[in-house]
């Protein structure tokens, strides 16, 4: 069986022996990519562009013969499986083969978040936060994080927003399930990729208050407070100063959180004109891409002064 | 040497709750793919000095001035479709 970890550093074995040079080599990138595309068939015209498009189109070919020469070597070295028990190979196209018997931590996230994405945290049955807890487990990482080749960074960004939701949708569970603790570990794992997130720190303001602990609470509103300061230069939202002075008043935490807006950012609760605002950026970012490639021909063209 | 190209990743989030009636207020950071620099912001201009001080394009004038005309139009089209401080 081959396992593949693409969250963190990047980790394959084959029966149970670890593939060498993966990811950082080209060949086990264009594996990951592969399997990053699993399920659609590559030509082979892309894959060269794509791992080689600075070369000339014959050059670049023979570079991806080369990576898949050595694929197959990797591949037979260590199991004496041949590489097509896991490529489908053709003259004109490359694929993963959606028969073999792998094992792949990104498809095994998505599958543990699939059932909750319509569900607001304080909503989830307990099955939902168990799956949640097996997907969050396996984000060792972002995908492939010493990767920066581009066609890593929309599948890393997206999986990221994954994660974070799927982190946020557990705070409010653990918050309505009267077990704050969990919810405030989660909190944390958020701020840790990102500490000027303001409705995370109110969140966690409210899960210190559920677990009676005040002064906790408002010592998050100064770590927020400082944070908002050295990130932003601004201070903390009405909203946010709000809750604080609840807090400090020691009025009674509600046993929910009113904001539950904890489902990914892209889902059917999203308001018609912000998926249309959304649309709008994705056609106004094609055209910036088309203009710089405009500009990257012109410059090639032309050395600079 | 210089590199050919640079990335850059912009993230951008509304941090006010959900029923207030108040105007949502976007904020975001902005990376540079590949090192650990990074901006917070919450006014769109921070993004354009970021990439202008990362960049450090050196292109000849009719091509600085094409560049120029795009950030422009892009960040006029960003401010026409989200509420960020200008």
């Amino acid at each position: 069986m081959l396992e593949i970890k693409m969250f963190g550093a990047g980790q394959a074995s084959l029966g149970g022996i670890q593939l060498s040079g993966f990811p950082q080599q080209q060949a086990g990138q264009l594996l990951c990519y592969l399997l990053l595309n699993r399920g659609r068939t590559q030509p082979r015209e892309r894959l060269a562009a794509v791992f080689w498009g600075q070369h000339s189109s014959s050059t670049a070919r023979k570079y991806l013969r080369n990576a898949l020469w050595r694929l197959g070597q990797l591949v037979s070295a260590t199991t004496c499986q041949d590489i097509q028990d896991f490529l489908h190979i053709s003259d004109s196209a490359i694929g993963f083969q959606p028969r073999a018997e792998y094992w792949l931590d990104i498809e095994a996230f998505e599958r543990s978040t699939a059932g909750c994405k319509a569900t607001p945290g304080a909503r989830l049955n307990a099955d939902q936060a168990q799956n949640l807890e097996s997907a969050i487990g396996l984000y060792q990482g972002d995908l492939l994080e010493s990767i920066y080749e581009d066609w890593t960074l929309y599948e890393r960004e997206r999986l990221r927003l994954l994660y974070i939701g799927s982190l946020n949708k557990l705070m409010l569970y653990y918050g309505t399930q009267a077990r704050p603790e969990q919810g405030l570990a989660h909190g944390e794992r958020i701020l840790a990729l990102d500490p000027a997130r303001e409705k995370i720190h109110r969140q966690m303001m409210w899960l210190y208050w559920l677990q009676g602990d005040r002064s906790a609470a408002l010592a998050q509103y100064k770590r927020c407070r400082q944070i908002l300061r050295e990130e932003l230069g601004v201070r903390p939202m009405r909203e946010t100063q709000r809750l604080y002075a609840a807090i400090r008043q020691n009025a009674e935490a509600p046993a929910t959180w009113a904001d539950d807006t904890s489902e990914p950012a892209v889902s059917g609760k999203v308001p018609a004109d912000a998926l249309r605002q959304l649309r709008s950026l994705q056609k106004l970012a094609d055209r910036i891409n088309s203009e710089l490639r405009a500009l990257e021909g012109l410059l090639n063209q032309k050395p600079a002064d | 040497m210089k590199p050919e190209a640079t990335s850059f990743i912009i993230r951008i989030w509304i941090d006010s709750a959900a029923e207030n009636s108040e105007p949502p207020i976007w904020r975001g950071v902005i990376e540079q793919v590949g090192s650990t620099e990074k901006r917070h912001f919450q006014e769109l201009q921070t993004v354009t000095q970021f990439i202008r001080e990362r960049a450090d394009l050196d292109l000849p004038p009719t091509l600085r001035e094409r560049w120029q005309s795009l950030w422009l139009s892009l960040t006029h089209e960003i401010r026409k479709r989200l509420p960020i401080r200008r």
